[in-house]
């Protein structure tokens, strides 16, 4: 187990490189002069030479790259150009509202997911397991920004039961977490469904029910004990997706998250802030993924020696 | 006789398709939409990019239509009878916010005109009588419910002509503008407590203000005009005194009425004792923005005037581009990508299965957005962004299903005559390939719709004004909290295309690959 871990690491190692060589790139690849953006388009020659020698733009690339890697090692992503404020700083202020928000949607979505799904399956074909199936294809055809801006007309102006946005209490965090949990628990219900009904068809699941347990029985501690593993660990994959629905939702919302913070930066070409995030983003997400995996192997020995 | 073989692969899989009804008629929907698409700006009732006020005059419609209304002016009299506007004494209109809607007089009745939107009430006034009405205009300011004004007055007695030194109580009754009545004095006493402020001192000319100096607060305020005659008090108990004419009025707020008595012998002319409106509600629309859905506009107007409906069947076509164009180019790099790997296999396999494995741990929408912010917003851009997230679906399952064509006896027949690879992969490998390519394009197509729009809401997609279904969304939101079929028609297009594209690719993979299912 350890060592199937260890080379998991390690292969994670080069995908990582690629990754901060493109974040590096991205500043000299992109159209328009980080000079010009920094410090206005009005500058004139001198200046501008000066202040691009003092950037450091005048380096050979490959001594540019080794700096960008050292200071980032050290933890400092750069100055934004827009607000002139320390990128680190603004990122660890923002990260606990994007983390909050992710961690409540998820919440919502195993339980709404969990509960949908497991009535889906043992009531199968019934109007309840119909209506569940038609609900989650349509949940899945819904944009997360419209269902934001759908139940804050309902929640927030009809019924004044939640602020339409902003931040700071619980309060301010239903409706953005609802919203972005709602798509993950449509797939969620699908999965615990499907799941649900490969272990009801199991043979021990039949020998339970021919030495007369009662169906309570059977399916709490023999069925769903079984079945909720792969929606477990499946979940954990859906994070990932939950904090890409949060750079949409946030903006709904206007909750000052990680999300709303990468579009501001690109619509305002803030280039090392964008640098930063993408970087931050794919890191988390091979965490994520590769907890995903390790939870596979631990579950599954088979896939260790693979 | 039958004019085709009922057991050739492509009956089969009809007869299969139309037996789901649901992926049917999904299809049809996606006919219709494809063809709102390519008919869009001939179907289109507005011009999508301009305010809709601007263009009403060609086709004969009068703003002021809408934006105004005439009310006709009656007088009653004692006698029962009425009085038409022309004879009337001095009609004076007042609005309680002209800011809202304003009122004036015209030579044959009075006029509202819709300023902004709101609620407001009005008078008009007549010698001693004075009659109310509500006005809605309805726009961008969301309206809550209002309890509905006192519009006219009427007050009751037991007997008009009546003997000096008689003394009763005085009944009052109150037309309300939603034509429902309150039946008592004590009934329009609590409304007029509980609803009307009191009346503004009226700078009076002397006529009559010793009776009525202290005013009670809110409520029904009585009044003799004719003191020689008859006195009342604040309860409304009247009292004669004389011979001659007794005039008593009520007023609540701004809404007067009189009643006449003939005491002892005196000869009295029927007189005006309350105003009636033609109508006593009226709503009207601020037509210079954020019209409400009605049957000039479906879909109502945005911000700019602009007229919905004409927008969304405009943006039918960007959005359907995005998802069509961008899938296109998707699958056919990746189904390229997918038959090399799994047909070569080795390094070049595994190169290809990395870069896919890595990809796909991003979610699409992010690796949309990082593209973009390479490229910079704009449609084009967003079309390669949604594509470049497609690419690595269609590598995998196009590789999946050529490693276990690869291993059929035909391929290994043809390989063994000495056939071309590129010839064995397009003509055997790429024909087994394309069922499952299907499902995964219609499906993908509602996916890529959906991050299509997600992006122009995002404000990535270059152009806010275009009529595309993401950015009307992005322009409507800030004002969400009031205006609500703004965001609620483009949205609304959005769930439909990518649902019924979602179905039909349900439909079609049961029909095609059963066991492609879940």
């Amino acid at each position: 187990m350890f060592s199937y871990i260890l080379r998991r690491i390690v292969g994670m190692v080069p995908i990582l490189l690629v990754i901060t060589v493109i974040a590096f790139l991205f500043v000299h690849l992109t159209p328009g002069d980080p000079i010009r953006i920094m410090y206005g388009a009005e500058i004139d020659q001198e200046t501008y030479q000066q202040m691009r020698a003092r950037e450091g733009f005048d380096d050979p690339m490959v001594v540019q790259y080794g700096r960008y890697m050292m200071n980032m090692l050290q933890g400092d992503f750069g100055i934004s150009y827009r607000t002139r404020s320390n990128v680190s700083d603004e990122i660890i202020r923002r990260f606990g509202y994007t983390f909050v928000l992710t961690v409540l949607s998820m919440i919502w979505a195993l339980v709404i997911g969990i509960t949908v799904g497991i009535i889906s399956a043992t009531r199968r074909n019934s109007w309840m397991d119909r209506t569940g199936m038609v609900t989650t294809i349509t949940a899945l055809s819904i944009p997360e920004f419209w269902f934001g801006l759908m139940i804050m007309q309902i929640f927030a102006v009809q019924l004044g039961w939640f602020p339409t946005s902003g931040s700071g209490t619980w309060i301010h965090l239903m409706l953005p977490s609802l919203t972005l949990g709602f798509g993950v628990a449509a797939t969620i219900v699908r999965f615990t469904r499907s799941s649900m009904l490969e272990v009801l068809r199991e043979d021990y699941v039949r020998t339970a029910r021919a030495k007369g347990q009662s169906e309570r029985v059977v399916v709490w501690s023999h069925v769903l004990r079984n079945a909720l593993i792969p929606v477990v660990t499946m979940s954990g994959l859906q994070f990932g997706f939950l904090i890409g629905g949060a750079v949409v939702v946030e903006q709904v919302f206007a909750w000052p998250g990680l999300g709303s913070y990468l579009i501001d930066s690109i619509l305002n070409r803030d280039y090392p802030v964008i640098q930063a995030l993408i970087l931050l983003f794919s890191f988390q997400f091979l965490v994520i993924n590769l907890l995903v995996d390790i939870s596979y192997a631990w579950l599954n020995p088979q896939i260790r020696y693979h | 006789m039958t004019l085709y073989n009922a057991q050739a692969p492509f009956w089969l899989f009809m007869r299969k398709f139309l037996r789901q009804r649901f992926a049917v008629s999904a299809f049809f929907v996606l006919l219709l939409i494809m063809g709102v698409g390519i008919f869009g700006p001939w179907i289109a009732p507005y011009d999508p990019h301009r305010p809709v006020t601007a263009q009403y005059a060609d086709r004969g419609i009068d703003v002021s239509q809408l934006t105004r209304q005439n009310l006709a002016v009656e007088g009653v009299l004692s006698d029962g009878n009425r009085l038409a506007q022309a004879d009337l004494p001095q009609i004076n209109v007042s609005s309680d916010n002209r800011r809202i809607a304003n009122i004036r007089r015209t030579r044959t009745g009075v006029n509202v005109i819709a300023q902004s939107a709101g609620h407001t009430r009005a008078h008009v006034e007549s010698g001693d009588v004075a009659s109310g009405l509500d006005i809605r205009v309805v726009g961008e300011v969301l309206l809550g419910d209002v309890e509905p004004g006192i519009a006219q007055l009427r007050i009751l007695a037991p007997d008009t002509s009546v003997e000096p030194g008689a003394e009763f109580q005085l009944d009052l009754q109150a037309l309300r503008t939603n034509e429902t009545e309150l039946e008592d004095l004590a009934a329009v006493q609590a409304f007029a407590e509980e609803h009307v402020s009191p009346p503004e001192p009226t700078s009076s000319s002397g006529f009559q203000t010793s009776a009525t100096a202290e005013e009670p607060e809110g409520g029904v305020i009585w009044r003799s005009l004719n003191e020689d005659v008859a006195e009342v008090s604040d309860e409304g108990v009247v009292r004669f005194l004389a011979d001659g004419e007794g005039l008593i009025q009520a007023q609540v707020g701004g809404v007067k009425a009189l009643i006449q008595f003939q005491v002892g012998d005196a000869a009295v002319e029927p007189r005006l004792v309350s105003l009636s409106l033609s109508d006593r509600e009226i709503e009207l629309t601020d037509a210079y923005k954020h019209q409400r859905p009605s049957e000039r506009h479906w879909f109502g107007t945005d911000h700019q005037n602009r007229d919905i409906l004409s927008r969304v069947i405009h943006g039918t076509r960007d959005t359907l581009m995005i998802g069509f164009v961008s899938v296109a180019i998707g699958t056919v790099v990746g189904t390229f990508l997918g038959l090399l790997a799994g047909y070569y296999g080795g390094r070049l396999d595994s190169a290809i299965t990395r870069m896919t494995d890595i990809l796909l741990a991003f979610p699409g929408i992010l690796l949309a957005i990082a593209v973009i912010a390479f490229l910079g917003a704009g449609l084009i851009n967003i079309i390669l962004a949604v594509a470049v997230f497609t690419v690595p679906v269609f590598v995998r399952i196009v590789r999946a299903s050529t490693l276990s064509l690869k291993e059929m006896t035909y391929v290994e027949a043809a390989r063994s005559i000495g056939v071309r690879d590129a010839v064995i992969i397009s003509r055997h490998i790429f024909p087994g390939t394309l069922s499952v390519i299907m499902v995964y394009l219609t499906m993908r197509i509602g996916v890529a719709i959906l991050i299509g729009a997600a992006l122009s809401f995002l404000g990535l997609g270059g152009d806010i004004t275009a009529p595309e279904w993401g950015s009307m969304l992005s322009a409507a939101k800030d004002n969400s909290s009031t205006v609500f079929h703004a965001t609620f028609f483009p949205g609304l297009a959005i769930v439909i295309t990518v649902l019924s594209f979602n179905i039909f690719g349900d439909g079609l993979r049961d029909a095609l690959d059963p066991k492609l299912k879940e």
